[in-house]
């Protein structure tokens, strides 16, 4: 009886946390970018449906084409070079052509203009997206189905959301030793809070920009690969991610890399106990955790910008 | 009669003590200048005043009540009123909404469902005429963002004027005019407030347009009152020759 | 040519062409009462001015909020579909069945929710503004959708018809007649009311108001406005006329689904519409509303992937004309003006 409580505990954890993962993947790009060029692009959500498709068009490639002479640990090397390295990578390629063409003539127009044309620009993704890998649901789950699931009284739990777990806690310590202790990442903090007073110490502030940018690509991208192989990508769901992307954002903080952190963590929970014992609440719940956080502190958890 | 009274107001930010107890007091038809060095946090304590920036310690009393936890639209209602160092007008605005904008909400009737305002005659002329107070009558249908700086800076000044405030405060309103209009701004000024019992703080460097135009004079430096006394004794102090003279 | 030539001339030329904005406007005006009765319009006609008059409403009160306060919402949705729902539901599960009640009944709901969400909105930026209500709107959509056995949930409601002051004109005059005959009428005379009480609304001083938050908050707020204050009010304004063109909408499909009138889409679309027309001319979102479906009618049959077509076109007008339509137009009056003023000089 204790077992199956525990283990029923345990599950909700994990799915607490590999949600948080995704949310964190999500969010500190669009916090970043945010916080550091003044600019809240809503397609950055769509860049993590992007990254989920691409990764699935490249599982099956892979499945299909070397799915059978390949041992377990060469298949495992292949899935995680494509899902961590090769995906976010062609994605920021996809981000920063983007950037040039769609996202620069953006920054001098009125804050909701830029809003409405960023709108813009996610119906034009969304669609991209829908011509290239149509309408109905997508998924790919082999490596997932490669590493199998482990076994909890009463159940299974997949190992693949675990390590999306521990890639994810990499690359947030990752992100926090960067931010928090070199140079360039303080410049860039920095830049966040007093964009000015940076700029006049003669530091390139468009190529730092540019690198945030497409960091904050990389990580969406990122999580869509990651998220993809336990679950499944259709174009609607971007709108979903626009919205917990902006959860992120304001109980963590604009700009904050702690924020980000704690927001993930305390939204991925809150998502996965609503969905266990009040699936009807469980957006509910994050919309009052949301409306809390606002009206406590509104600069998020960690945040410094008023919003 | 006193209009404004600050006791031991001080705005700190973190380390940095912005504002360092000013005690500062304004009588009703009083013309105050505020002289001070860059950062001396002039701009600060006129914040302070207007609600922008919630003081740290100290007390503002304005008109007999305190100022605690006001807001800044209801300071300027209560006839506290301001204009920006960088003037700030309605770009897609006509002059003459501008104005009359400020005028409805002296009035009150901001919140006015079905009163046409084309069709409307009262504020209008009330609006047309101070625009001409301040020379500006000629250009009323133009929309404020097509015309020149100075002129939004007049603009500004404009407007807070509508408001028949008690206590005027400009923040540095001769800045980026030309200087041959520097005295015909000030003059006007001058002329309108001859026949109200306003009080007028302004922020000035130009020491000429203190002397000639101020009855007192504040001198602030780091954030705290150097000296305040005549023109005269202000501007012949030494601590006030080197620290902001010698800016000049 | 003396300066005070070039000014009588221009004066001269301003009025005739304000007559003649007039002019047309009456002659459309007049048009669309007599449209169910000109020769080659039938339902389907009909009824696709009976959208665009709908929706030219939402996107009227629509602009309230974005060309006159300067706030975005993506979350009108939730005015549009909720009051659509509200009148749908109270036909459902309380017999309700007459239009001239449930009208009000559809609107004030709409209003109600926009006190609430407003309220919640307005204690931020803009650009939090957009997305706090876009959060609440779909928060709306979701609670719809899993409370089913209440709401129906993907599957909608049903509108039957409703009795028009006591009367049954779908039983008296059939299908054809009724939509024909007196829906199109109330759809149409709504509109007018709109148009009358919000053209009204924004030249009044409530409207200066609006308008000098919009271009400058730090400036309102130093002449004693409340801001904060007022930005609820416009939401309030703009989320009650909404609900008017949703019930519209509502009455005139005969079905409402989360899908077509509460999901987040919706509120793009009247975005859409909004700045299509032009965000600063009043009459533009009308504009914008009927471009809007006359061009999707077309296009769905052409291409499924319309959202493309609908992102790209808000791309390009806010990139390069972001007066829309309007702005255009405002061009072409422009050049004939000049074109005009070195002709008079003659």
């Amino acid at each position: 009886m204790v077992q199956q409580i525990l283990s029923e505990q345990l599950v909700i954890i994990l799915n607490g946390l590999s949600g948080a993962a995704t949310l964190f993947l999500l969010g500190t790009g669009l916090s970043l970018i945010y916080g550091m060029l003044n600019f809240l692009n809503l397609a950055h959500a769509a860049f993590l449906p992007l990254g989920a498709y691409l990764a699935a068009s490249l599982i099956q490639a892979t499945v299909g084409a070397v799915g059978g002479t390949l041992g377990f640990v060469g298949l495992f090397v292949v899935f995680l070079v494509l899902l961590v390295v090769v995906v976010p990578a062609v994605v920021s390629i996809v981000g920063l052509a983007m950037e040039r063409t769609a996202f620069k003539p953006l920054y001098g127009i009125e804050d909701d203009y830029q809003l409405l044309a960023t709108f813009g620009i996610i119906l034009m993704m969304e669609d991209a997206m829908k011509f290239i890998w149509g309408g109905e649901p997508v998924s790919a789950t082999a490596p997932s189905n490669l590493l199998g699931t482990f076994s909890l009284p009463g159940g299974t739990y997949p190992w693949w959301s675990v390590l999306t777990i521990l890639i994810t806690a990499l690359v947030a310590g990752t992100l926090y030793y960067f931010f928090e202790e070199t140079r360039l990442g303080k410049i860039t903090l920095a830049m966040a809070e007093d964009e000015e007073a940076v700029g006049f110490t003669g530091i390139d502030t468009r190529s730092i920009h540019l690198k945030v940018f497409v960091i904050g690509i990389a990580l969406a991208a990122l999580g869509g690969a990651l998220y993809l192989p336990t679950a499944s990508m259709t174009t609607g769901l971007a709108l979903e991610f626009v919205i917990l992307a902006f959860a992120v954002l304001v109980i963590g903080g604009i700009g904050s890399l702690k924020g980000a952190i704690a927001a993930s963590l305390i939204i991925g929970m809150v998502q996965a106990y609503g969905s266990y014992y009040v699936p009807v609440l469980e957006l509910a719940l994050v919309f009052l955790l949301m409306a809390t956080i606002m009206l406590i502190k509104p600069t998020g958890l960690f945040g410094e910008i008023e919003a | 009669m006193s209009v404004l009274e600050t006791q031991g107001l001080t705005k700190e930010f973190g380390d940095l003590r912005a504002v360092d107890g000013m005690d500062f007091e304004v009588d009703s038809g009083e013309i105050v200048g505020i002289i001070g060095p860059n950062g001396a946090g002039k701009t600060t304590f006129v914040n302070l005043l207007t609600g922008v920036l919630d003081a740290t310690s100290g007390e503002i009393v304005f008109d007999g009540k305190s100022l605690q936890g006001s807001p800044v639209h209801d300071r300027a209602r209560a006839g506290l009123v301001r204009s920006f160092q960088i003037p700030r007008v309605c770009d897609d605005l006509t002059l003459v909404e501008n104005v009359r904008s400020a005028i409805l909400s002296r009035e009150r009737k901001n919140n006015s469902l079905f009163t046409v305002l084309d069709w409307e005659d009262d504020t209008r002329a009330e609006a047309v005429d101070l625009l001409e107070e301040f020379g500006l009558a000629e250009k009323r249908e133009t929309e404020a963002e097509a015309i020149p700086h100075g002129d939004k800076k007049i603009l500004d000044v404009c407007m807070s004027v509508a408001m028949r405030p008690k206590l005027l405060i400009l923040d540095e309103p001769t800045s980026g005019v030309a200087t041959e209009n520097k005295y015909a701004i000030m003059d006007r000024l001058q002329n309108y407030f001859e026949t109200s019992d306003s009080a007028v703080l302004f922020i000035e460097h130009d020491m000429e347009l203190v002397a000639d135009y101020a009855e007192r004079v504040v001198a602030m430096d780091q954030g705290r009152k150097l000296i305040d006394g005549t023109p005269e004794e202000v501007l012949e102090d030494q601590t006030v020759k080197q620290r902001i003279r010698g800016e000049e | 040519m003396s300066q005070d030539t070039k000014t009588g001339v221009a004066v001269g030329i301003r009025q005739r062409f304000g007559n003649l904005s007039s002019a047309v406007g009456a002659l459309l005006l007049v048009g669309a009462f007599a449209f169910p009765y000109l020769p080659g319009t039938g339902q389907y006609e009909v009824f696709l001015l009976g959208q665009i008059l709908a929706f030219a409403i939402a996107a009227l009160a629509y602009n309230v909020l974005l060309g006159y306060t300067g706030l975005l919402s993506f979350g009108h949705a939730a005015f549009f579909g909720g009051s659509a729902y509200a009148a749908g539901l109270a036909m459902q599960y309380y017999g309700m069945t007459e239009l001239l009640l449930l009208i009000p009944l559809g609107v004030l709901v709409a209003g109600t929710i926009a006190v609430v969400i407003g309220f919640i909105s307005v204690r931020h930026t803009e650009v939090y503004y957009a997305l706090l209500m876009l959060a609440l709107a779909h928060l709306i959509y979701v609670l719809t959708v899993k409370l089913y056995t209440i709401t129906g949930g993907t599957d909608g409601v049903a509108i039957t018809t409703p009795t028009i002051a006591g009367v049954n004109y779908l039983t008296a005059w059939g299908y054809a007649g009724y939509l024909m005959g007196i829906l199109y009428y109330v759809i149409l005379l709504s509109f007018v009311v709109t148009v009358v009480l919000l053209w009204t609304f924004m030249h009044s001083p409530f409207g200066l108001t609006l308008k000098t938050i919009r271009d400058d908050p730090e400036r309102a707020r130093a002449i004693g406005i409340p801001v904060r204050r007022y930005r609820w009010y416009a939401s309030i304004m703009s989320g009650l006329f909404t609900g008017l063109g949703g019930v519209m909408y509502a009455f005139l499909n005969g079905h409402v689904t989360p899908g077509t009138v509460l999901h987040w889409s919706g509120s793009g679309e009247l975005a859409f519409m909004t700045v299509l027309g032009g965000t600063g001319w009043f009459f533009g979102p009308i504009t914008g509303a009927g471009a809007f479906i006359l061009i999707r009618s077309q296009a769905q049959q052409l291409t499924e992937y319309w959202h493309f077509l609908m992102g790209l076109v808000l791309f390009l007008v806010i990139v390069f004309e972001p007066e829309g339509i309007s702005g255009i137009g405002a061009r072409i009056r422009r050049r004939i003006q000049r074109w005009r003023g070195r002709g008079g000089e003659r």
